[in-house]
Parts: structure tokens; C-alpha cells; sequence
């Protein structure tokens, strides 16, 4: 192990709270507002639900540019992060954002996302950099679409414990019931195995239901500090940011240390765990980002809820499902709910709303709540636990 | 012509690129980590630079694969295709594409062997994969 820094303090956070939490307004398709639109119309609503205005954000962090969600925003940041490894970099800002709050850089941080993946509606100009490694030694064999890299380990994973395609498809099983209780769902059917092996298919064993839409939507947070809750008119229980987590594997699927295990998501979620004193039996909730429905099986398995091997018969099972022991993607996941391209946050919104108890599909009594992220093609994770004051 | 991606060598990838131009695969090695790739001028373990070039045998074995049923730059002829990653005899990974075999799930199997090819795309030389002893070409 050459992780050294494992050794060191954890990034405390007992005392850092999220105070709002919001989506855009509308989710899914939406053709009538940009991506920088849809960041900060959720971005205002996350204010509001802290009796909070634009003057009173002095941090912000946002895979956009910086100076532009400033800017659209109205605030002059004394703290700013612009951090972007991919989808996960959301709750990388959260885990920065903690350090902000507790060290004075910030006292009311503004984490916003906004996404025209589908619409396309003010979005820059796609550069891919066929120079990197990825460009030079994996796009060049025909990659038409993060579908025909993200997912090619998968069957290293699969042939290593003897399953087949229907693990994958058990994943959307589980998560269709889900999202069968979200309104703003863009999948919102109860699927079964045999639904989803006969959906086209796009890369085996992948099929479309098996694969993230691209849709259109925004999402913010507001952090501040306990301290300052205490004193602030506040719509909702502010909810504790319990742990965090990150690591960088560095870019491409191909590159990833071990084809059937994603090193940052142990280490990311161990860091979490860690830094939040609790295990995997303190966790009553779980999001594990799924672009694709590999992830989930990975993710189970490398942050430690079940053993190498056994993501897809606990999947199966109906542990993840309505009224299973650990319900796991309650929106749907990125698959039924929605996919902006940068999915992290929506994991994040749907985390606050189960501790909140305001999701369509609130399970009962949930405490504490898991979220992990993934950033690129198995590049990067980030870990964020959750908890219910 | 079929329009597919030409990579784009850097300074520090150009060797590679040299090399499979002589359809040969050489990667940088470090005496005492091992091969570096994707190929950069120093050891990512322990920092050492320049490192030499050494071959590699061109064998390896399947570790995994999809089937993309949807076209690549340049691979609109080739729906469906194979997209593998090979373990290479002598331990790097490498990305590739399969030929020499029917494009089903059942025409490859985890650890199945190959062999490298080469593909010229404008002059520039890609590795390519293909059963032992098979001689198809590109
Ligand atoms: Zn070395």
C-alpha cells in the first residue's frame, strides 16, 4: 500500500451543515433554459430554503467556470473551486467546502451544477484531447460514447465470480421500483429482467436500459456552519455532513489498478467512514452513482456493505428495493432519474431529501445516508456521509 | 479511407508510435518498477528518468470486452465490433479492437489468446488484435 496519507488526521466535519438543497425546477428535458440557467435557478432555490440571498454567498464551487457562476450568481467569493474530475467532483466541493467552513476561507458555501446534456442549450464546444493517454491508447478503437469505455471492464468482473448479463439487469429491476415512485423520474416504469435484455442493445452486455439517459438539469447546496444555522431561518432541519472522502486514480478504464475492483472507491469511502467514526452498519441509506449499472455491483462491494462477489445476489434479492434492508438509489439512480452528464449532484439531492424526509419515495426512519460518487471512466471518487440532527 | 482516428503522438508518446510504425510494440521500463504505460519519461513509482525502450512480445491474453453496437469515428462499416482489453505476456494493458472472429459473446471467452497486428491509419501504425494464429489483416 503506497497510500501514506491514510496515516494522517481525516478532514473532521462534525460541525458543518447543509442548509439547502435544491434542483432546478425542471429536470429531464428542458430546452428553454441554458446550463448556466438551470445552475442558478437551483442555486436560488437552495438560498431560499436558508432565507438566504446571492449577498450573503461568500464561496462557491462548480465544475462551470468560476468566474462566470460568480458573476450569474451575483456574489464576489473570497473562495472559489473549480474542481472537476467528472461527475463525482460534487461531492469533492462538499469535502473542500467542509475545510473552508471550518478553517474561516468561507462562512456560507454555494456548490451548484447545472447541465444542457440533452438540450444542449448553452453548453461550450466539446473539446476531446486525443493527445491524453486516453485519446492516444483507448478513444482511437472506436469509443463512440463514455457506453463503450466506462463499461469495459465489466466483464472481467462478471467472468471473475461466474454471472451473467442478468446481473446488470437486475440492477435496473431494482431501481425501476425506485423510480416508480418519483415524479420527475424520466423513467418512471417498473422494468423486469427480461425488459431490460430485450431493450436494444448498445454495448454488450450493456443495453439502453442499462445506460444513463442524457437529460437537462441543475442542482445546489448551501453549507455553512452549525454555529451559523442555529441563527438562520431555515425551511428544513439542517443536515450534518457526517464524513468525506476522495481519490484520484487517474484517467481511463483501461488504466484502473484492478479490472473488478475501483481502487478510489475504497479509498474514498474508507476515508469517509473513517473520518466520520461510523462503519457500514451505521449506514441506513445508499447512492452509489450509476452511469451504467456495473457501478452499483462495484460500488456495494468496494465500499464494504457486502463481500467480493455479492453485489448481484444481494441486488437481486431485493435488499436495494422498497422495503430491503439497505435501499439504495431511491431516485432511480442516474439510469431511471435523470443525467445531466455530471450526475453527482442529483445523488446528492436525493440524500438531503431522504434525511430531510421530503423525497417521493422516503423510506422510514433513515438516519444516515451514503453517498459515492465516480468521476470519469473509473478516474476519481468522491465520499460523502450524510446525517439526519 | 475510413476516417478513423489518427492518434496524436506528444513528444513523449513519439517513441511508441515510431516503434509500432516498424510494427513492433515498445513500451518505457524501469529497472527496478517495471513498464510504464501509458508510456511517460519517468517511473510514476519511484520518479527515475529518462527510461529506456524495451519490446514486447506482442502476445496476451483477453481480460475483457464489449461489443459496441454503435458506431466509433470511422467504424460505420464495422457495426458491431469488438472493443477488448488485453493483458499483455508481459503485464501493460492495452486497449484494442478483435478481428479474425465471428463478432458474437461467444466467440471470446476471459484469457482467451492473441496476438498484435498492425492497422495503418494515414501512415500511423495501431495496435490491433487477433486470435493466435489467425492471419487476418487490416
Ligand atoms: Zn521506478
Amino acid at each position: 500500500m503506497a497510500s501514506s496519507w491514510i496515516d494522517g488526521d481525516p478532514v473532521k466535519s462534525d460541525d458543518i451543515v447543509i442548509v439547502g438543497a435544491s434542483e432546478s425546477e425542471n429536470i429531464g428535458i428542458v430546452p428553454d433554459v441554458s446550463a448556466m440557467g438551470l445552475a442558478i435557478d437551483s442555486a436560488l432555490r437552495a438560498l431560499d430554503d436558508a432565507g438566504l440571498t446571492p449577498q450573503d454567498v461568500d464561496g462557491i464551487a462548480g465544475t462551470m467556470h468560476p468566474a462566470e457562476l460568480a458573476l450569474q450568481l451575483g456574489t464576489r467569493p473570497r473562495y472559489v473551486d473549480g474542481t472537476n474530475v467528472g461527475g463525482c467532483s460534487y461531492m469533492l466541493h462538499v469535502r473542500h467546502a467542509v475545510a473552508a467552513l471550518r478553517t474561516g476561507m468561507a462562512s456560507t458555501v454555494v456548490i451548484m451544477h447545472g447541465e444542457s446534456g440533452r438540450s444542449r442549450v448553452g453548453v461550450p464546444m466539446m473539446s476531446m484531447d486525443m493527445t491524453a493517454a486516453p485519446g492516444q491508447f483507448e478513444r482511437i478503437y472506436g469509443v463512440a460514447g463514455t457506453f463503450s469505455m466506462f463499461t469495459l471492464p465489466v466483464m472481467a468482473y462478471l467472468n471473475k465470480y461466474g454471472l451473467d448479463e442478468s446481473a446488470l439487469a437486475e440492477v435496473s429491476v431494482a431501481q425501476s421500483k425506485w423510480a416508480a415512485q418519483q415524479p420527475r423520474a424520466l423513467r418512471q416504469k417498473i422494468v423486469t429482467v427480461d425488459d431490460v435484455l430485450n431493450s436494444s442493445m448498445i454495448a454488450w452486455p450493456f443495453r439502453v436500459l442499462e445506460c444513463c439517459p442524457l437529460t437537462d438539469g441543475g442542482g445546489s447546496l448551501v453549507l455553512t456552519t452549525a454555529a451559523r444555522a442555529a441563527d438562520m431561518d431555515l425551511k428544513f432541519a439542517p443536515v450534518l455532513v457526517a464524513g468525506t472522502g476522495e481519490l484520484v486514480e487517474g484517467a481511463g478504464s483501461s488504466f484502473m489498478e484492478d479490472l473488478t475492483s475501483f481502487r478510489a472507491f475504497r479509498e474514498s469511502s474508507a476515508e469517509a467512514f473513517r473520518s466520520a467514526e461510523m462503519t457500514v452498519d451505521d449506514i441506513d441509506h445508499l447512492m452509489i452513482y450509476d452511469a451504467y449499472a456495473h457501478l452499483p455491483l462495484y460500488g456495494l462491494e468496494d465500499l464494504g456493505f457486502v463481500g467480493k462477489g455479492e453485489a448481484a445476489e444481494f441486488i437481486k434479492s431485493g435488499a436495494t428495493s422498497p422495503g430491503g434492508s439497505l435501499p439504495m438509489n431511491t431516485n432511480g439512480g442516474g439510469i431511471m432519474y435523470t443525467h445531466t452528464g455530471m450526475y453527482g449532484m442529483f445523488a446528492l439531492q436525493e440524500a438531503v431529501r431522504q434525511m430531510r424526509g421530503t423525497s417521493p419515495a422516503q423510506v422510514d426512519g433513515v438516519q444516515t445516508s451514503f453517498v459515492q460518487g465516480v468521476g470519469g471512466m473509473f478516474a476519481a471518487a468522491g465520499s460523502v456521509i450524510l446525517r439526519k440532527q | 479511407m475510413s476516417g478513423k482516428s489518427v492518434p496524436s503522438a506528444t513528444p513523449e508518446t513519439r517513441q511508441y508510435w515510431e516503434h509500432t510504425a516498424q510494427n513492433e510494440v515498445w513500451m518505457p521500463k524501469c529497472e527496478q518498477h517495471g513498464w510504464v504505460f501509458p508510456p511517460r519519461p519517468h517511473c510514476p513509482t519511484c520518479g527515475t528518468r529518462p527510461l529506456a525502450w524495451q519490446q514486447l512480445s506482442g502476445k496476451g491474453t483477453i481480460a475483457s470486452f464489449i461489443i459496441s453496437h454503435r458506431a466509433g469515428v470511422g467504424y460505420q462499416d464495422e457495426v458491431p465490433y469488438f472493443i477488448i482489453i488485453v493483458d499483455t505476456a508481459e503485464g501493460p494493458r492495452m486497449v484494442g479492437n478483435l478481428y479474425g472472429v465471428p463478432v458474437t459473446p461467444e466467440s471470446v471467452t476471459i484469457g482467451m489468446p492473441v496476438e498484435v497486428f498492425f492497422e495503418d491509419r494515414e501512415g500511423v501504425h495501431v495496435p490491433q488484435w487477433r486470435p493466435v494464429g489467425s492471419t487476418v489483416t487490416l
